[in-house]
């Protein structure tokens, strides 16, 4: 068989039968397949922080802790929720522009810096808010037994997501080998 | 600016099928694909240039955001499964269709870029210029996609 035979399928291949309207709808990302999910996990997350950040302080005790862990807390928390943004944007712009090598590079330089940081505000998040629930609590050995728990989940937790950044970042980088 | 884009998109949107059906193997992930695409394409037109042809921005951002979607590894498309016999002039243009994205399917993402430019009739140059690499090597590429669907092609006569 010769592949240039292939080339009048391939041209002649696909349909015209999406009307201007139809093709519109899919410029909107209240239609897109993923974005508008995530767009509501992400709105959902960001305002269950903010709100936590104003009532960590009367329902958590906050005055009775020193200034400095509360403020630690603030910092940590919009950390996070500045993470959330990036992410966010990151997934809805991706880099299709340019030649593949290009954009794939670039790709692969995004990744990197989205990983560190997504995994340095989790890890910040998560240690603050540790160190702001157990400041001043009298340990027992079952609280530190729950303790050792927390950190433990907490560390496969970033372990797991580490290697999934990991993966991500060597696929994009094998694609632009390829190339 | 909407009502050009529109236009445009719906004149080439053969464009957007073509790719969504090689890099996505379900009804429902290519038409997930499909959206994606012109979602991008509508993000990108503010910046389009017309340095280049229309059909080349279309590729060049369609097959960018095929490839920037991550997806988990899954079991690798097998030819195995009694396509439509290509040898065989009685084939349906349809069932030769289907044989050439199940075996484009077969290829790698990078392949799958390569080739659909030169199914396209693009030149080694624009290909060059599309991909990123220099026009010998794409020479050098494409041979080799040939020959791996040639093979797979006689392999199942």
């Amino acid at each position: 068989m010769n592949i240039d035979d292939l080339k009048s399928e391939w041209q002649s291949a696909g349909q015209e039968s999406l009307s201007e309207k139809e093709l519109a709808m899919m410029t909107r990302v209240r239609n897109h397949p993923s974005l508008r999910k995530l767009r509501i996990k992400f709105m959902t997350e960001i305002v269950a922080l903010t709100a936590f950040l104003f009532l960590f302080y009367d329902g958590l005790d906050g005055a009775q802790k020193p200034l400095i862990v509360n403020i630690l807390l603030i910092i940590s928390i919009t950390i996070y929720i500045i993470n959330n943004a990036l992410s966010y944007y990151h997934i809805q712009n991706p880099l299709v522009s340019g030649n593949f090598r290009e954009a794939l590079a670039k790709q692969v330089h995004s990744l990197k810096r989205l990983a560190v940081f997504s995994l340095t505000s989790s890890v910040v998040y998560a240690a603050t808010l540790l160190l702001f629930l157990t400041y001043q609590t009298a340990f027992t050995q079952r609280k530190y037994i729950i303790l050792s728990a927390l950190i433990v989940t907490f560390s496969l937790l970033f372990y797991y997501s580490w290697i999934s950044w990991q993966r991500k970042i060597t696929h994009f980088r094998q694609l632009e080998a390829d190339f | 600016m909407e009502k050009i884009f529109l236009e445009t998109i719906r004149a080439h949107q053969r464009i957007i099928f073509k790719v969504s059906r090689m890099y996505r193997n379900t009804p429902e992930d290519q038409q997930d694909l499909f959206q994606e695409i012109v979602y991008q394409l509508w993000r990108a037109f503010p910046g389009f240039r017309h340095e280049s042809k229309i059909t080349t921005w279309i590729y060049r951002i369609a097959l960018n955001t095929a490839m920037a979607a991550y997806r988990k590894q899954r079991p690798p498309i097998s030819l195995s499964e009694h396509p439509p016999d290509l040898a065989d002039t009685s084939d349906t243009i349809s069932e030769r269709e289907e044989w050439l994205f199940r075996a484009l399917r077969t290829l790698s993402e990078s392949e799958r870029a390569l080739i659909s430019l030169y199914l396209e009739d693009y030149s080694y140059a624009e290909i060059a210029s599309v991909t990123g690499i220099s026009e010998n090597y794409v020479g050098v590429k494409l041979n080799r996609i040939k020959e791996k669907l040639k093979t797979l092609s006689t392999s199942k006569n």
